[in-house]
């Protein structure tokens, strides 16, 4: 494909943007005197947590603001038009020829009930292509974004295909037009690492062939890195700091920037290594005027002309530019909380606290068997933190919930201080149902907003320990200080407290009853980096006091790693390897342990070939026969991986690996100096 | 993507730097609420209608005119010009002579008296029916769901017309039937907010402390589908003061000399091109009624929203 | 059902100075002294294949000699409100969500919502009024049952249903603009009449076709108040005189009518709307 004629102007260049909202009947400020180009080719990525307003940048440039948005001020050209002067045709044509988008949850993207080879050809059929020739023209695009059999796809509906699938659909509609700008606001959000990899791969070499300028928008710093040359960090609504993206990841010259980089655990940092920074205070409020620096309540360095002086987006470095008056100090910044870990020590000669034998959990589901979990074993001593790590079907939930008692499993036993439990809640005991509690990832939904944080820990206190009365009180009193919530907060209602406040209510609320166990699952993922590393440091730190042991579910490495002294990896409701993290995270390793690792971007660049797996990960009601991992494993040796299921075989040093493969074998494939693992056919 | 009014940010690592927002936001939320609702017209205009028939129906005889029996003019018949609206008698005179402005603010009374019942009567049948159906799902609820639909298969009315047959119109069967007819209705919206809650975690926290399901249902569940089931019950009053008034139009109703709008109308349509005055005030004093309530539910239902 | 409401047949039929002995003889060629439910199940069988029994007030006259053409009267009613009503109230519904926020939606809610809750036959007073009494656009009764005589009676049904239909519209519409796919469609550069047509109603009023089924229950509930008002003879005045007589086999047969009616109108848009819905239609064959 051609490089199309294109104008020298940047593809994006907004300035001094004001965006606002209007909510009860006042205008806010989400977005103030923004400004960032993006040259032709070029790709910028724009971080940011929550509430900072990155999406609505993005619909902003493409003038798709809610009803309540408008812009205030500023402008925004798109490959030297002013988009923001445009008549209705004038921005139709604009959206048709110069940008496109495409965020997240493609499925909601797609129109439900529109066949797939429509909604496509309706994008050349706007350029005034006939009905063949759109066809034609779709079937090209769908092979650019490397689906097969795109003939049938074109037949389909959306809701017949796959999460990785549809994204690459709306990839193919985005670039169909070869646009001058794509925007892509976080566009593999809820899509499993390894078909993660894919799509940013896919997105990285179509825009290099297209010549597209893009601008990423996204939480995750390590997405950006790779694929972007520019960044932009911004807080509430502003601009904060842009410049390269090695030198701003490596040496950020403000404050939330390094800061947010410090919540970050890098470079295979764990707990024993010490305590993640965190960012003390709240966001503004939305909306809130502010005379001076907006990041001026939080940070440490500041001073009394950081609250009255605005400061200049100045640049300090080439192509760098920072918004802060001490920005040569920045990397100064003192910690908000102290280093010094915590530290466990785990009795591993003593006898286990759980013994998982051979749980399995088969679901039917319209008259098919779903093989959720297929005999995992494993043992947890006092104090320890077990992490499970694995994709979509893993089979980590159920894992988790039978446990617990909240689903009864086929077959296998689970055993508290060599005592077996009953498979289900109703018949444990209460001391037993106190002894293993849960924290959950949604802290909304985990807490009933119609009570007040006191009852819901007097009421947990009453059928945990059955304390009651002034003890159970000045118990609950007990539990808020540990998590380092002040006792206002006993008479708040959830509605009133703020994500990671609410989490830290839900962690008390688990603590309760001296529990012996905590399953925490995906207890960070609904909150941002900062609030993150807060709650880690809680968890850690509450371990450390109790000898609590948790079993840590995340789909984040990086935090697994950070908090987990064992690890288990599971695929397809198989364990396919466990051992101690240095050993799961380095070789010799497990092939899908190896794969998953690659396929995580990091902040820090890349410091391997990525491996790419073939295919999807196939369903768990259709396993495939011998080792599960077989269809898409990179090193797979022959026939024996169709036909015989692996052993879990101790490596050594308390290492479990199912692999065909011997483990001298695995280490001299998987050394650094060695060449990559070659893509495996497609199934 | 609207605003987002989440102060989401790094917990305070040094106890007491809670955000001082927090207190403030619950007691202003509520405020606004209600500053809402009485900044709202329909709201407003809602409950001044309401108000006003209330007392009407409160004070009946006590403030008319002229009782709502009482024959003013003894021996005429509607053809009369006397018995046509007129100063003295602003709606004129009904098929017996008595004032039919008197007899329709009497009206008010009959119903209100009954409709609140039937409507409580209703919306805890139904919130109970609801509770269980949608808390334990499976066949407990295949089963009721199934008899709803077969019950509801069949115009309310209808089914009230059957069972009055038989049980007589007193006050209290008007309410029972009306109430039974309901409860289905109030069940289905019911369960479907129980359905919504019920796949939250909370639920599920609350099945790891070892909660039973009663405590479930009611100290867990109820308070947080109280909203909607607030809403539901206005909207059903308004149906109530619908279903009374066509059962006495249809001859369901209490008897002469009831001053009960439905009643009226049923004692005058034929008359219609003739007299057109028996039933047409009545016949708005209905639909001022119903529109009020439905003003004021439909209202407390966007502020809820909003 | 109707079987259980007390009041004796036979002795209605004869009356009250009939002697004892011959009432009994009539329950029991009436089949009146078998078992209820005997009596239940045999008429059930009956109904079943056409024969509905015989009206116990004008013995012996079949029942389905009155109920067919009540029945047949009845539809030509419904069906000139639906015809009236459906377009009206899914045009509402759209415009509403269209201008939403705006003066004219709140209009049309409020005004919608409003009619919904008043009862049809106080409509249907008040269209007699002004457009019969008053302005003699239209007949005030509809006995005769022409076109013109079922106008303002239907009316007063429709008007009854145009508020949850054009509410259903409206909230589906809303749903669909607001959704991920419309924002896609305008952002690939479609025209705004492209993106309603093709992406928005087509998801907006799936919702509305099962709403339409189920106003029809109230549209059978209304005929019984809006035929007595105007003096029509469809079903419903045969349901409502039938229970006043005490006149068991016309009554049971009515309603069972209707309910078997109501049913498959409901059945039918069930299935409407899973033919229409492709996420019902096809299964995942990934």
């Amino acid at each position: 494909m051609t490089t199309p004629e294109r104008s020298r102007e940047p593809a994006l260049e907004l300035r001094d943007l004001d965006v606002a909202y209007t909510v009860r009947g006042k205008p806010r400020q989400v977005i103030h005197g923004l400004s960032f180009d993006i040259p032709q080719g070029h790709s910028y990525g724009l971080v940011g947590e929550s509430g900072c307003g990155k999406s609505t940048v993005a619909l902003a440039t493409v003038r798709y603001l809610p009803r309540n948005g408008q812009v205030q001020g500023g402008s925004v050209r798109i490959g030297g038009v002013d988009a923001l002067a445009l008549n209705a045709q004038g921005l139709r044509e604009l959206r048709r020829d110069k940008v496109s988008m495409v965020y997240q949850n493609p499925g909601a993207a797609l129109n439900p009930t529109l066949r797939v080879g429509r909604q496509l050809g309706e994008v050349f059929a706007l350029r005034g292509a006939s009905r063949d020739e759109a066809r034609e023209r779709s079937i090209g695009a769908l092979r650019e974004v490397q689906i097969a059999d795109p003939e049938s796809v074109l037949r389909r509906y959306p809701h017949q295909l796959s999460g990785g699938m549809q994204q690459r659909i709306v990839i193919a509609m985005a670039l169909a037009t070869d646009p001058q700008l794509l925007i892509l606001d976080e566009p593999t959000t809820g899509l499993d690492a390894t078909v993660e990899a894919e799509v940013l791969d896919l997105i990285s070499n179509l825009k290099e062939k297209h010549h597209t300028a893009t601008l990423l928008i996204s939480h995750n710093l390590g997405i950006v890195r790779k694929m972007c040359d520019r960044i932009g960090v911004l807080y509430a609504g502003e601009l904060v700091e842009d410049g390269d993206v090695a030198q701003i990841l490596g040496e950020p010259r403000h404050p939330y920037t390094v800061g947010l980089l410090r919540c970050i655990p890098r470079a295979g940092r764990r707990k024993d290594d010490g305590r993640l920074d965190t960012i003390p205070g709240f966001l503004p409020e939305l909306g809130e005027e502010q005379p001076g620096c907006v990041f001026v309540d939080r940070c440490a360095l500041a001073q009394d002309v950081c609250r009255t002086t605005k400061p200049e987006f100045a640049l300090v470095g080439d192509g760098h530019h920072s918004k802060c008056h001490f920005h040569e100090i920045a990397e100064s910044l003192p910690r908000a909380t102290d280093e010094r870990a915590a530290l466990t020590v785990v009795d591993r000669t003593a006898e286990p606290l759980l013994q998982v034998t051979d749980l399995a959990k088969t679901f039917t589901q319209d008259g098919v068997a779903v093989h959720a979990l297929a005999g995992v074993s494993a043992i947890l001593h006092e104090g320890e933190t077990l992490g499970l790590v694995g994709e979509s079907g893993s089979g980590k939930t159920t894992f988790a919930r039978t446990l617990l008692g909240i689903v009864d499993p086929t077959r296998g036993e689970v055993a508290l201080d060599g005592r077996r439990l009953p498979p289900t809640l109703a018949a444990r005991t209460a001391s037993d149902i106190a002894a293993l509690q849960i924290v959950f990832q949604n802290p909304d939904s985990a807490l009933n907003r119609r009570h007040t944080v006191r009852r819901l820990l007097n009421r947990s206190l009453k059928k945990l320990i059955n304390l009651t009365g002034a003890a159970a009180d000045a118990r609950s009193e007990e539990l808020i200080s540990s998590v380092r919530l002040p006792p206002r907060a006993l008479t708040a209602r959830p509605q009133q407290l703020s994500g990671g406040q609410k989490q830290r209510v839900a962690i008390a609320r688990a603590f309760a009853g001296e529990p012996r166990l905590i399953v925490c699952d995906e207890p960070t993922s609904a909150l941002d980096v900062s609030v993150q590393a807060a709650i880690l440091n809680l968890l850690v730190d509450l371990q450390s006091d109790r000898r609590t042991s948790y079993v840590f579910i995340s789909h984040d490495l990086g935090v697994v790693r950070y908090l987990s002294d064992r690890i288990a990896v599971l695929y397809l409701g198989r364990l396919m390897e466990l051992g101690y993290s240095a050993d799961v995270f380095g070789p010799p390793h497990h092939p899908y342990s190896e794969a998953l690792l690659s396929a995580v971007p990091s902040i820090d660049g890349e410091l391997r070939e990525r491996i790419v797996l073939a295919g999807e990960i196939p369903s768990a009601s259709n396993v495939p026969s011998g080792c599960a991992f077989q269809t898409r494993c990179p090193r797979k040796i022959g026939a024996i991986c169709e036909t015989e299921e692996p052993p879990l075989a101790n490596v050594g040093g308390d290492h479990l690996i199912r692999c065909h493969i011997p483990v001298e074998e695995l280490r001299r494939l998987q050394a650094p100096a060695a060449p990559p693992a070659v893509d495996s056919s497609h199934a | 993507m609207s605003s987002s009014d989440d102060i989401v940010g790094a917990s305070p690592v040094t106890v007491g730097a809670v955000a001082p927002a927090m207190r403030n936001r619950r007691r202003t939320e509520r405020r606004e609420l209600i500053a809402l609702l009485l900044r709202s017209p329909a709201f407003m205009i809602g409950m001044v209608v309401i108000l006003f028939w209330t007392v009407c129906g409160i004070f009946g005889d006590r403030i008319t005119p002229y009782r709502h029996d009482e024959i003013v003019v003894e021996g005429g018949n509607l053809l009369d010009p006397s018995f046509r609206p007129s100063w003295e008698h602003p709606f004129g005179l009904d098929n017996l002579g008595r004032d039919v402005f008197s007899r329709v603010l009497s009206g008010a009374g009959p119903i209100l008296a009954v409709a609140p019942l039937a409507t409580v009567i209703g919306v805890v049948c139904g919130s109970i029916l609801g509770l269980i159906t949608g808390y334990f799902g499976g066949t407990v609820d295949n089963v009721v769901s199934r008899l709803i639909d077969a019950v509801l298969a069949l115009p309310l009315i209808i089914i009230a017309i059957g069972v009055l047959q038989s049980t007589g119109t007193s006050a209290l069967s008007l309410a029972l039937v009306i109430g039974f007819v309901f409860t289905p209705i109030v069940a289905r919206t019911v369960r479907s907010a129980v359905l919504g809650e019920r796949s939250l975690d909370y639920v599920q926290a609350a099945k790891l402390r070892g909660e039973r399901a009663p405590y479930i249902m009611f100290a867990e569940i109820l308070p947080n589908v109280m909203g909607p089931i607030i809403v539901e019950a206005t909207v059903r009053l308004g149906y109530a003061v619908f279903a009374l008034v066509t059962l006495a139009f249809l001859g369901f109703g209490e008897v002469d000399p009831s001053p009960d709008w439905g009643v009226q109308i049923q004692e005058h349509y034929s008359y219609i091109d003739q007299a057109w005055w028996t039933v047409l005030w009545p016949a708005l004093a209905i639909a001022s009624l119903v529109v009020a309530l439905n003003l004021v539910a439909d209202s407390m239902q966007q502020a809820v929203e909003s | 059902m109707a079987g259980m409401l007390p009041g004796d047949p036979a002795r209605n039929l004869l009356g009250r100075e009939a002697p004892a002995s011959q009432v009994k003889e009539l329950n029991h060629q009436l089949g009146y002294d078998r078992p209820f439910v005997v009596r239940y199940l045999d008429w059930l069988g009956n109904f079943v294949t056409g024969d509905l029994g015989k009206s116990a007030r004008n013995y012996p006259r079949p029942v389905s000699e009155d109920l067919v053409p009540a029945l047949k009267r009845s539809l030509k009613l419904a069906g000139l409100a639906l015809v009236i009503i459906i377009p009206i109230s899914i045009f509402g519904g759209v415009l509403a969500a269209l201008r939403y926020g705006r003066p004219i939606d709140r209009g049309i809610t409020v005004v919608g919502l409003s009619f919904a809750v008043i009862p049809e036959f106080v409509h249907g007073i008040v269209l007699v009024t002004i457009f019969g009494v008053g302005l003699h656009w239209f007949p005030t009764t509809a006995q005769s049952g022409s076109l013109d005589a079922l106008f303002l009676p239907a009316c007063a049904l429709a008007l009854v249903l145009f508020g949850y239909i054009a509410r259903m519209a409206r909230a589906g519409t809303i749903e669909a603009l607001g959704a991920d796919y419309t924002r896609t469609a305008s952002l690939k550069g479609l025209s705004r009449r492209t993106v309603l047509q093709r992406h928005v109603l087509r998801n907006s009023l799936l919702p509305t076709i099962t709403v339409i089924a189920t106003q029809t229950g109230y549209l059978f509930g209304g005929l019984v108040a809006i035929e007595l008002l105007f003096g029509y003879p469809g079903i419903g005045s045969l349901i409502l005189q039938a229970a006043n007589n005490k006149d068991f086999p016309v009554l049971q047969s009515a309603v069972l009518t209707i309910a078997i009616l109501y049913l498959v109108v409901t059945l039918m848009a069930d299935l409407l709307v899973s033919w229409l819905n492709p996420r019902v239609r096809l299964t995942d064959d990934v």
